[in-house]
């Protein structure tokens, strides 16, 4: 899911290059408030966060098999490093991982280390781990693991599409690319959060006072994160995906229109089937279809596909937590 | 000394960067404009020493790092391909043959010199350390796997539980024990990398002014 130099404009490039110092530079400030220092040196936590950045790449090398299947995955880096270190730590150990991954791997590129960084950065440890925390005050380990790791793989899957068809580099139309980037991550967001949550899970077994702030999530009354806090910055989040985004979406066709219109050079084909079974069939499809073409009906245009767009994303994000407990119910642990 | 020993290694990585902006600069029509700049890549690629060896190393990248950007490209015109496949080669190849001219440890270097905060860069060369250590202690955790399950290669998700957990807690343990160390042998919280004569020189201005003068002709 890298972002490569060759997809991006410079514009793009700065931008993100920008908001991930940003978090950097918060990163960098709340881990010397931590220590209550400003020297680095009496920080135990250096060399652990250059060995956990060194364990994300030798894990990876662990391929595990995806039953029915042929195929293997590895583990998702970013939310593992945030469970372990905090948000802050996780984030600079990524950023590391990345530009190495760049150097020597051409996964990245030099411009697009910033949009890399956000990508698989910001989304797992500042708003997939504030959510892991918020549910693994409630649930078990393993459901808070799945479904934050995959919202946050998810996010960064969406701002890739975002990314690359703001740059126009690629002459991908964005509907049918963000469709099949959100589903093709959906599927190995599952996958990475079962992986992850098996280690979670192993680990919290085994040595839990490893697991950054484990006894603060223990006791649920000392909760510093407040629970309306998380859910208004979802609800936010989920109403900018959906609702704001679905109108950019909905100007562009989506792949089969899209090819339908380079063929034929209309919106729509006529099929010619008068039959009055056809003709019945249509109309009870019209009438039962909720999201016809994403609006709803009796809504102006713009209003209802920004609804059905809300409703869309919402609908995912319960297909998730869904496929979470589903997993969860099957596992011994 | 060779010419290449001359110029800094941040003049290099700085020089790098700006060709990239300038590649990624171009419109996704401008396929053949883009085909001059090979020079760059070429020119760094005869500065270093094991010209061969660095050559099929990037061309081995380039072709296992392609494919997300091939699928993109053939839902476009031909030019667009072409386009993006001469982005795509440019930028990468420009960055491996520098990391193969200046070394990781110049790489870090020129982020000291370019300011990036020692945090980073500490850990960035920690990392990079003990990434061959873990490295196998992973092929001893997969040989161990192997020859325990009867021949059977494929982990399943629950036994990868387990044996990346085992890994991480002796990770850990390694962590603690190398902290010490360092400690031990007077860590400070950075880890020295800028030499001094590695600072700013002259040669490194003109370096860099002469490649952004000869990177931006052709924009004209």
């Amino acid at each position: 899911m890298h972002m490569a130099d060759a997809l991006i404009s410079p514009s793009v490039g700065a931008v993100f290059y920008a908001a991930s110092a940003g978090f950097a530079v918060y990163g960098l400030k709340s881990i010397k408030k931590e220590t209550n220092t400003l020297e680095y040196e009496s920080d135990s936590k250096v060399s652990l966060m250059g060995v956990l950045g060194s364990f994300i790449f030798a894990a990876q090398m662990l391929n595990f098999a995806i039953p029915l299947t042929g195929s293997s995955g590895h583990i998702g880096g970013g939310i593992l490093l945030a469970i372990l270190l905090g948000s802050s730590r996780a984030f600079l150990v990524m950023g590391s991982v990345l530009l190495i991954q760049a150097l020597f791997f051409a996964d990245g590129g030099l411009l697009a280390f910033g949009c890399n960084w956000f990508n698989l950065g910001v989304f797992p440890c500042f708003v997939a781990y504030p959510l892991w925390r918020f549910l693994a005050r409630k649930y078990k380990y393993v459901i808070a693991t799945m479904v934050s790791s995959t919202i946050g793989l998810l996010l960064g899957a969406a701002a890739v599409t975002l990314q690359t068809t703001a740059s126009g580099i690629a002459e991908l139309p964005f509907v049918p690319f963000i469709t099949a980037m959100l589903s093709i991550h959906l599927v190995i967001g599952l996958i990475e959060g079962a992986a992850t949550s098996a280690v979670v899970v192993f680990l919290h077994k085994a040595r839990p006072e490893l697991i950054f702030g484990e006894k603060e999530l223990q006791d649920n009354n000392k909760s510093r994160l407040s629970i309306k806090k998380i859910a208004v910055s979802f609800a936010v989040l989920t109403l900018i995906f959906g609702g704001f985004l679905s109108l950019y979406a909905a100007s562009a066709p989506d792949g089969l229109e899209w090819a339908i219109e380079r063929v034929s050079g209309k919106e729509d084909i006529e099929f010619g089937l008068d039959s009055p079974l056809h003709s019945a069939a249509s109309v009870i499809q019209e009438k039962t279809s909720l999201f016809a073409d994403y609006s709803l009906k009796s809504f102006s245009e713009k209003l209802g596909t920004s609804i059905s767009g809300i409703v869309g994303s919402f609908l995912v994000m319960i297909l998730i937590v869904c496929g979470a407990f589903l997993i969860a119910k099957r596992k011994a642990y | 000394m060779n010419f290449s020993e001359k110029i800094s290694p941040q003049a290099h990585v700085l020089t790098t960067f700006i060709f990239t902006i300038i590649i990624a600069s171009f419109g996704r029509n401008d396929a053949f404009l883009l085909v001059p700049y090979f020079i760059y890549p070429v020119l760094i690629l005869l500065m270093g020493k094991n010209i061969v060896d660095t050559l099929v190393a990037t061309l081995k990248m380039i072709i296992v790092a392609s494919p997300f950007v091939l699928t993109l490209g053939i839902f476009g015109s031909w030019v667009t391909f072409y386009s993006l496949i001469l982005r795509f080669t440019l930028t990468v190849s420009a960055m491996i043959i520098l990391v193969s001219l200046i070394g990781f440890s110049g790489f870090c270097t020129a982020l000291v010199k370019l300011k990036i905060p020692n945090a980073m860069i500490t850990q960035m060369i920690l990392m990079h350390r003990y990434s061959f250590l873990l490295r196998d202690e992973v092929r001893r955790l997969r040989c161990a796997h192997a020859l325990r399950s009867g021949g059977n290669r494929k982990i399943s998700i629950r036994e990868f539980g387990s044996m990346a957990g085992n890994l991480l807690l002796r990770t850990f343990d390694r962590a603690e024990i190398i902290h010490q160390a360092m400690v031990c042998r007077g860590f400070n919280g950075t880890i020295p990398t800028a030499h001094d004569d590695l600072c700013w020189k002259a040669a490194d201005v003109i370096y860099i002014v002469g490649w952004s003068f000869i990177l931006i002709i052709p924009r004209f």
